[in-house]
């Protein structure tokens, strides 16, 4: 049949060219106001030794910068950092995954296990930390008077070498709800006509859960990831309500440490660790971003 | 016969370690819970007796202080809008941008565009923190409307990154077939696309909604006189503040609309995630 | 000259109606929450104070305006919102909304970064925010209002920059040890009156298997730090120190760290998981015959247990000055750009004079700093006394390097007491008088 193009259909074709553009630049321009724009204004705070009140923003250079680098505080945070972000990652999609698996079956009572193992994910975070910090006080004390035990007798979150570790707990506690329903979805999602066939071939059910069910489910533990990444690095309420970046600074997060860098009128220094973050985590960043891309085919 | 006994034996005892396990998880995750409500009947005095101990009496004291001091409701109302708001825009956006991303990504553009969005995943929020709170007051924006609006700009990373990924699996003859047929990009994508993405956009959705509800430092950093639910509680435990029991009142009564809702949207929420993994 | 002499015996009058009032009160509802007490107090003072003071001073009924209440003291909220409510009656184009803010020096900051500061701030002079916003100019020069003739002279010094004025103070605070009188009585231990005896109590209540003293060092607000450096290094010292004049270590500083390291061998065993709030629930509680605080306690303390007899007495040391802590609990600040600034001074004046301070001290147990005010209160006798004798310093951290100094120097005690476990105490107080020298000189940031 043959056709001209017709005056209404090449608008739409032209349309199919330039919406996209619409759509997209718009969202740059925001995105770059409220992100770019600020990160820039971070960069050149972070180079004054302004106290966040007056209107003179002195030039020191590096000096932040040095001094963040010569600080205790700075490795701490590192530390820190690096314990509790491995453990929310590989904890929480553990325990996600696991819980997932075994609520996956078709077992009397799941929805009713479903429906609780979600309560703590629609807490907020900081009533979580507060009853987590009373936890301790009131019980693990308790149980280290009891046990004779000075390290728990003293309560977890003051003690400098578990601090770090409860506090990581306390946020897995939260965080694994919302990772397990992911993975729930991604289990659910498989056929059921594959895993038929797969069982009547005489699989067993760790070759089932290892060839069939774990590929399948590469996009939700994506997602898992990601989020819980961003859980791990950007700690703040958590630290806030359990310990406050304490013992001795055993629990500055980088949020933490900013924070009382920001209220204590130094500003200027809390943008410079801020840069020390953003720098740290770009280069993680770049890599997962790289190993992502090439696994993309699956998402 | 005797294997069919051996592996119902067997079954038998998965079975019981499935529920062994699933009830063990349960005491964990419910045992707080139990103790928040618990600690919100008593009374300070209580504090001398064991902690677990059932309050002396039982009574509604300190709900009915929390209630009356007032700020409850208006922080209530204030998360449920922000929440509200600020998922619906993010969903609005994100989406269609998401589908432009991820249909166009063989062009230079929408490439650079892609990264320039998922950059800012691993970069925290603390790092524009600052900044941020200092351009919102040169637009006006430390308000609630302010606040949604920075919860949406935000949002951008994360959503672009999940949603694009999930775009470029739908397939293209789809909306190639609703091109031919005259269709608008628009229009395609509200009547065609949109609905396929539902599996990510409960995904999205519930993490969204879960973010903005809980969170605490935007609110701290941006609102200057209103007050979000987190930030309700955080003023119940100052410095000064001793009465525990009242904090543990509060704290229950935060949790309880987030879990009235989670009751009533459990189905859909776990259906909708669930429904859509097919096409991963 | 007349009026004044008849305001100032209504005023006499008034102050024995409401004491007589309050203290009937006070037998009649003890059991009754607090709460209700500050109700009834505030109306109570309320019909009297119609004809009992002269709130309008200097300034018209008709003034105008909206002006915002910024304060950090979530305690004394719903008592504000009472002297909100009378204030408003009598001026009734003032609109006032209060603020209460957690973090309200961060909050503030961020504010005044954006170019935006309050119209009335409760706060305390001398303190870093304090004096950063007196910098920056956001602070109103009041030098010229009557209301600033109601303060007691040396604690509106506190307010005084330059020869001219930038609040005005209402009440003082008092830091030391609030013993639990019952628990010393029972023990038949006496309250100390200096070092020896004080170290004789604390052994008599360890003998019993009575913690003595109960710290809270979790959050590292630590009084007993602030109490006895100022005891031994008097502020002008300090100050030198923060300038990078002297090292602390070589002021009296260590010889208070043997002091502080004595008093934490009597400390609670939790003490380094307790922090502020569960520290004084526990307290409330019996659980220690002592605890390190200030009289801003008290009401907190009665509202845990309102059958607990407290009082509050001065914190000895072994060889220092034997002067107490006290510092500006509340005083009034205005903004320099506020848009009202009669209406911000109407209200400022209404809530330092005479029958407002009253009450409100009569609230906290705090120190007046307003003059004529009668205490009914005699919880904090001897620290009161000492004040009156002028044996007294202002909080040694309002003195420490801007910035940081303050937050880090409270991780230092906090790291001190793990410390004093782990290394033993010699090797503990060389660590932490380095620590404090490090803080102070800016190297530990």
């Amino acid at each position: 049949m043959a056709r001209s193009l017709s005056k209404k259909e090449g608008h739409k074709l032209n349309s199919w060219k330039i919406v996209p553009y619409c759509v997209v630049i718009p969202c740059m321009l925001i995105y770059l106001i409220f992100f770019y724009f600020n990160v820039g204004q971070g960069v050149a705070y972070s180079f004054t030794s302004w106290n966040g009140i007056s209107a003179e923003k002195t030039f020191i250079g590096l000096q932040n910068y040095t001094d963040a680098f010569n600080s205790n505080y700075l490795q701490m945070t590192m530390k820190f950092t690096v314990i509790f972000a491995v453990i929310v990652l590989v904890l929480t999609n553990v325990l996600g995954l696991f819980l997932a698996v075994l609520l996956d079956k078709k077992i009397r009572g799941v929805n009713f296990f479903r429906g609780m193992y979600f309560f703590p994910a629609v807490m907020s975070t900081l009533t979580i930390a507060y009853i987590f910090n009373q936890i301790d006080y009131r019980l693990i004390t308790l149980l280290g008077e009891w046990l004779g035990n000075g390290t728990l007798s003293a309560g977890l979150f003051s003690s400098p070498v578990w601090a770090p570790y409860l506090v990581a707990l306390t946020q897995v506690w939260q965080s694994f709800p919302v990772t397990m329903v992911i993975f729930l979805a991604g289990l659910q999602g498989v056929p059921e006509d594959i895993l038929e066939s797969a069982r009547i071939d005489g699989a067993s059910n760790m070759q089932m859960f290892w060839k069939i069910k774990m590929p399948m489910i590469i996009p939700s533990l994506m997602i898992n990831l990601v989020n819980n990444t961003k859980t791990g690095i950007t700690a703040f309420d958590i630290v806030m309500g359990t310990t406050a970046g304490g013992p001795g600074g055993a629990t500055y997060s980088f949020a933490m440490y900013m924070y009382i860098k920001y209220s204590k009128q130094e500003v200027g220094y809390a943008c410079a660790i801020a840069m020390i973050m953003a720098i740290i985590f770009g280069v993680v960043a770049t890599i997962q971003i790289i190993y992502m891309r090439s696994k993309e085919v699956e998402l | 016969m005797t294997t069919g006994a051996e592996s119902k034996m067997r079954r038998f005892l998965g079975k019981f370690g499935i529920y062994f396990v699933l009830i063990l998880t349960s005491v964990i995750v419910v045992f707080p819970f139990y103790l928040t409500v618990l600690t919100a009947f008593k009374q300070p005095a209580d504090a001398r007796n064991f902690f677990l101990a059932l309050p002396v009496k039982w009574s509604f004291d300190n709900f009915e202080q929390v209630l009356t001091r007032g700020g409850y409701w208006d922080a209530l109302k204030n998360s449920a809008i922000i929440t509200v708001i600020a998922t619906f825009g993010t969903m609005a956006i994100n989406t269609i941008l998401a589908y432009f991303l991820g249909r166009n990504q063989h062009k230079k553009f929408f490439n650079f565009a892609y990264y320039f969005f998922i950059i800012g995943i691993f970069i925290p929020f603390q790092v524009v923190m600052i900044p941020l709170v200092i351009l919102g007051k040169g637009l006006g924006m430390l308000n609630l409307q302010g606040l949604i609006c920075m919860h949406i700009a935000l949002s951008f990373p994360t959503n672009v990154f999940l949603m694009t990924g999930f775009v470029k699996g739908v397939p293209r003859d789809v909306d190639e077939a609703a091109m031919i047929d005259g269709c608008g990009p628009i229009r395609t994508f509200y009547q065609i696309i949109m609905p396929m993405m539902s599996p990510i956009i409960a995904t999205t959705l519930v993490l969204t909604v879960l973010g903005v509800w809980n969170d605490f430092t935007l609110p701290l950093v941006v609102l200057q006189k209103d007050k979000t639910l987190p930030l309700f509680i955080y003023n119940y435990r100052t410095k000064y503040i001793t009465n525990f029991n009242l904090a543990f009142a509060a704290y229950t009564l935060s949790m309880i609309p987030p879990m009235v809702v989670y009751l009533f949207c459990q189905k859909y929420i776990i259906k909708g995630l669930a429904s859509g993994a097919v096409k991963g | 000259m007349s009026k004044k002499l008849i305001a100032l015996l209504l005023a006499v009058l008034m102050i024995l109606s409401v004491s007589a009032c309050s203290s009937t009160q006070k037998t009649e509802s003890s059991a009754e929450s607090s709460k209700e007490e500050v109700s009834k107090n505030s109306e109570a003072a309320g019909d009297e104070t119609a004809v009992g003071f002269d709130y309008y001073k200097d300034y018209p009924k008709d003034i105008s305006g909206e002006i915002e209440f910024y304060q950090q003291k979530p305690e004394i909220e719903e008592y504000m919102y009472g002297v909100i409510d009378e204030f408003m009656e009598l001026y009734p184009n003032i609109t006032v909304t209060q603020n209460v803010q957690n973090d309200a020096a961060s909050n503030l900051q961020t504010r005044a970064a954006a170019g935006d500061f309050t119209d009335v701030w409760l706060y305390w002079p001398t303190d870093m925010v304090w004096n950063a916003f007196y910098d920056e100019g956001y602070l109103m020069d009041v030098s010229d209002q009557p209301y600033l003739a109601y303060a007691s002279e040396s604690v509106l010094e506190l307010f005084a920059r330059d020869g001219k004025y930038y609040g005005v103070p209402e009440a003082n605070n008092a830091a030391g040890i609030i013993a639990n009188v019952a628990m010393f009585e029972e023990n038949g231990i006496a309250l100390p009156e200096d070092w020896d005896s004080f170290i004789a109590a604390c052994d008599a209540f360890v003998e019993k298997g009575i913690t003595p003293i109960g710290l809270t060092l979790k959050d590292g607000a630590d009084c007993a730090r602030n109490i006895l450096l100022g005891d031994y290094v008097p502020g002008e010292e300090i100050k030198a120190v923060s300038a990078g004049d002297k090292k602390l270590s070589e002021t009296d500083f260590p010889k208070s760290v043997d002091d502080l390291t004595k008093i934490y061998s009597y400390a609670n065993d939790k003490a380094i998981s307790s922090d502020y709030n569960t520290g004084l629930t526990d307290f409330a509680n019996e659980e220690s015959a002592m605890f390190l605080s200030g009289n801003w306690t008290f009401a907190s303390i009665r509202g845990i247990n309102p059958d607990i007899k407290i009082e509050q007495f001065p914190l000895p040391s072994s060889a220092g000055r034997g002067y107490i802590c006290s510092g500006v609990d509340v005083g009034y600040t205005i903004g320099a750009n506020t848009k009202y600034p009669e209406a911000c001074n109407a209200f400022v004046n209404f809530l330092v004079s005479q029958p407002q301070a009253e009450k409100y001290c009569n609230l906290d147990a705090a120190i007046p700093a307003i003059k004529d005010v009668v205490v009914e209160d005699t919880t904090a006798k001897r620290m009161v006394d000492k004040v009156a004798k002028g044996e007294s310093f202002n909080w040694p951290n309002h003195f420490f390097p801007a910035g940081g100094a303050e937050q880090l120097a409270n991780q230092a005690s906090t790291q001190f007491y793990m410390d004093i476990v782990e290394l033993g105490e010699e090797q503990a107080k060389k660590n932490y008088i380095a620590q404090m020298d490090g803080i102070m000189d800016g190297s530990i940031k």
